[in-house]
């Protein structure tokens, strides 16, 4: 019924992960409750997630862009102090399963949907207007162009609390990202997790 | 399934990115204002209209070479497994005949906002108007044949390596053309040292670095020694912080007035460049040092005493970024918070005396953004305008009922549905997926099928929003 | 002040929405062009890796093939005969041609799965070996816009029915249905010049 999808996909045994999905959750709510404290979800819904203005747009892409720096920018800093840690025998805080995902995801994070989505920020923000156009030729794709981005961040955001990322670098280089080397790399690398748990997450 | 969600993720959001790449191409070639042609195009859409077209021929390519690793993983297929007789090298190829384009995609349009920011606050018209059209062209033809310089070391044999690598040194060319062409704009020029001139110098620095460390790794022979270490990586971030980023931001604090109808703050904006400037060099000078050492990418501990001091030199640049960053989600905040100042609100439209046709219309500009086309007769049309007193709006002119498109749902819908449908695929939910899948395909049919798609915006409304605008001018010129 | 004589009408820019867009679905199927060209590029890395199994002497056979061929060369002419009823404003001769070009392209759509599902049947699926993937893949790229153009020719019939005129929107949906269904002719031509006939040479 639910495929490979079991509550084994959810990382309780990463306190990282779950310290991230306890903040991802606190500030969800925060703006979720603020918007509809202040009664925005129509203006939002109308003005916004359904416009075909490009200005607008514009801005929802630029927003999406610094949401990304932000997940991207979270990544490189774990990097970093990983390896600030992890010389001459100390294993750092990272687990090397985990190291993997986090370099993969920001490199895929920080090109598609940091710089590819400020660009079309940008494109939106003045292309229209430079030429003296009244909109993009057609504005109805350009909002499905936008949704398309959107949730695109959004499934691999997804991949933080239920399941894992990829761990083959941003461009997923074969033979690593195969399936014969998703099941050995599971098998082989993950210490500290049932042996039930290592299968179901292959 | 880590490496499912990438791919549902890179194949969704490459529909989002062939799309626009489609639509602002098309937008550009038949939406220009009358008397606009090619070469009376600003700089910033002509490097629009290059990246569209390398969107157009690559994102296919992208697509592709996913959707084979997919076929992979999903149906057993041997494109690129060790048995079978499948191809690893081929997935090189597809994924960097996409994979070079893209920086270039992206760093095109960063240069594009330069030449608009540069010749706006040095009050001179772009130096070179013309080389940089070409350049821009050159770059654009010239990053399809380069990709092989990502794997240098595969074996393609000397000569296959010497064209690449020649090729890549040949792109550099055009390249500096531009830097030179910005120099020369604020060579003897009124320079105002606004936060948008400071990420532009600013890049100039970085971006010249990165570049030359770029034709470094384009010799076959230095690449073997640096493939896949450090320097490759410090090289890309100088680059793509350096130029792409630094532009990006740039453009955003230069065109804010015009799409929100307020200035950005500028002091967080400085401080934020100061960090983010410092910070790249303190994080990914030393990069440069451990690759010539030998340490490689991806590795997440290392045993070799002498690294460690050079990691955590690009720890504390790693953190004086993460202050570039608070600031700039400071600037943002403080400047949404201090929106209403009258010093802050952008009355004319024309905050940094623009020379292209978006400052001429208010800022934030109205849904139909013109309510008269504006006729184009030269380059930099509205500098030309203002200094032979033709009012580019023509305000009082008659005005006409505007066609616009109608807000939709559809967008909204599709992309729900195609999260559903990549969720469901990672997981092997197949019963979801068909749902997500057949969402899609009915919404777009229902698009299709709607007829209520768009309205007239009445004459008397355009008037009305016109000259309570033209009031402003007005009022704003009498002070 | 000095006035702009040619000022264009407010209206200016209807007349580029309408024209856009047959040209915009023009330059996606170029965009399309280069997918089906990547798939040519990895058929031709990938065609002599049969990894010790079947190879296309023993998979092909013309009888069916050419049949296909004729049914989807065919249905591009009864769409062309659709278009012309279409700038007749000849309603129901434009949905009896859709009939006609959609009925043609199913039987081509079914030829190709029969064909498929008998390769599978002999052990010849597109996981036996590293040419079969590219084989299938390329093929079945192609047999999948096809029926994505089915669906389409679906769609438009049904919109079509019991309209009495043809508006400008609708016509464009046409032309672009058009330019879609000779676009896949051409690839199929492609597709039997290079991946069957020259392999069987």
């Amino acid at each position: 019924m639910l495929g490979r999808l079991s509550l084994s996909a959810i990382p309780l045994d990463v306190p990282i992960l779950v310290g991230t999905f306890i903040g991802v959750l606190i500030v969800g709510v925060a703006v979720l409750g603020l918007i509809t404290y202040y009664g925005k979800w129509g203006y939002l819904w109308k003005e916004w997630f359904t416009s075909v203005d490009h200005k607008r747009l514009a801005v929802m892409y630029i927003v999406l862009a610094l949401v990304a720096l932000a997940r991207g920018f979270a990544d490189a800093i774990m990097m970093r102090t990983q390896l600030a840690l992890a010389y001459a025998g100390n294993p750092g805080y990272l687990p090397p399963h985990h190291y993997d995902q986090i370099f993969s995801a920001h490199g895929t994070i920080m090109i598609f949907f940091l710089a590819m989505a400020f660009m079309t920020g940008l494109f939106n923000f003045i292309v229209p207007l430079q030429i003296g156009a009244r909109d993009v030729a057609y504005p109805f794709l350009n909002n499905l162009s936008f949704w398309m981005t959107a949730v695109a961040f959004m499934l691999v955001n997804v991949s933080l609390f239920i399941g894992e990322f990829s761990q083959c670098g941003w461009l997923a280089y074969p033979p690593l990202s195969e399936m014969q080397f998703s099941l050995a790399w599971v098998l082989t690398t993950i210490s500290g997790r049932s042996r039930s748990l290592v299968l179901a997450r292959c | 399934m880590g490496v499912d969600y990438y791919i549902w993720a890179i194949q969704i959001s490459g529909v989002g990115t062939l799309l626009t790449g489609v639509n602002f191409f098309v937008t550009i070639v038949k939406m220009r204002a009358p008397g606009m042609t090619w070469l009376k195009m600003p700089v910033f859409t002509w490097t629009a209209f290059c990246s569209s077209i390398l969107i157009m021929a690559t994102f296919p390519v992208l697509t592709v070479a996913v959707a084979l690793l997919g076929l992979d993983r999903y149906f057993g297929m041997h494109f690129f497994t060790n048995d079978g007789g499948g191809n690893q090298m081929l997935y090189l190829n597809l994924i960097w005949a996409w994979g070079h384009p893209e920086v270039y995609i992206l760093v095109l349009p960063a240069f594009g906002v330069f030449s608009e920011v540069v010749p706006a606050f040095s009050g001179k018209p772009l130096f070179g108007y013309k080389t940089m059209v070409y350049a821009t062209c050159s770059i654009m033809v010239l990053s399809f044949l380069v990709w092989v310089h990502h794997f240098f070391t595969m074996g393609a044999g000397p000569d296959v390596n010497a064209f690449f690598g020649i090729a890549t040194m040949i792109i550099s060319i055009p390249t500096g053309v531009k830097l030179f062409n910005w120099l020369f704009t604020m060579y003897k020029g009124r320079i105002q040292y606004h936060a948008c001139m400071y990420w532009a110098v600013g890049f100039m620095v970085v971006f010249t670095i990165g570049g030359m460390t770029g034709v470094m790794m384009a010799i076959p022979g230095s690449d073997f020694v640096l493939h896949n270490s450090l320097f490759l990586i410090a090289h890309f971030h100088n680059v793509i912080i350096g130029g792409v980023y630094f532009g990006y931001v740039c453009g955003m604090n230069f065109w804010a007035p015009k799409v929100l109808g307020f200035k950005m703050n500028e002091a967080w904006g400085i401080r934020a460049f100061w960090f983010w400037l410092v910070g790249f060099f303190f994080a990914f000078m030393p990069l440069y040092v451990l690759g010539f050492e030998g340490m490689t990418r991806r590795i997440n501990h290392y045993d070799n005493p002498a690294w460690h001091p050079w990691m955590l030199i690009a720890e504390v640049g790693a953190v004086l970024i993460l202050f570039g960053v608070v600031c700039q989600l400071m600037q943002i905040f403080v400047s949404i918070r201090d929106c209403n100042k009258p010093e802050n609100r952008d009355f004319t439209g024309d905050p940094w005396n623009g020379r292209t046709l978006e400052w001429s219309t208010s800022s934030p500009p109205p849904v139909y953004n013109y309510a008269i086309v504006p006729h184009v007769s030269s380059l930099d049309a509205f500098t030309h305008d203002k200094e032979n007193g033709i009012d580019t709006r023509q305000a009082g002119a008659q005005y006409e009922a505007i066609h616009m498109p109608k807000n939709t749902a559809s967008g909204i819908s599709a992309g729900a549905f195609a999260l559903i449908f990549g969720f469901a695929a990672v997981w092997y939910i197949w019963w979801l997926a068909a749902i997500g899948l057949v969402g899609v395909i009915a919404t777009v049919i229902a698009r299709s099928a709607n007829k209520d798609i768009d309205y007239y915006i009445p004459a008397e409304e355009v008037a009305r929003i016109e000259n309570e605008h033209t009031r402003k001018l007005m009022a704003q010129a009498a002070e | 002040m000095a006035q702009n004589t040619t000022v264009p009408t407010a209206g200016h820019d209807e007349h580029h929405h309408e024209n856009t867009v047959v040209f915009g679905f023009w330059v996606y199927l170029m965009t399309d062009c280069i997918i089906f060209g990547s798939l040519f590029a990895t058929f031709a890395v990938l065609r002599n890796q049969f990894n010790g199994g079947p190879t296309p002497h023993e998979l092909f056979e013309f009888g069916g093939l050419g049949l296909e061929t004729a049914l989807l060369l065919l249905s591009s002419i009864t769409y062309g005969f659709g278009m012309i009823a279409a700038h007749k404003t000849q309603i129901s001769q434009v949905i009896m041609w859709l009939g006609v070009t959609f009925l043609l392209g199913l039987g081509f759509v079914g030829l190709e799965v029969r064909e498929f599902a008998h390769m599978i049947a002999d052990g010849a699926g597109p996981d036996r070996s590293a040419f079969l993937s590219a084989f299938f893949t390329l093929v079945s790229t192609h047999g999948l816009h096809v029926t994505c153009g089915l669906i389409w020719i679906v769609t438009l019939m049904v919109q079509l029915m019991g309209t009495t005129e043809i508006p400008e929107r609708m016509m464009n949906k046409l032309t672009c249905l058009s330019l879609f269904w000779h676009f896949l002719d051409i690839v199929w031509i492609c597709v039997f010049t290079y991946v069957y006939l020259a392999s069987m040479i």
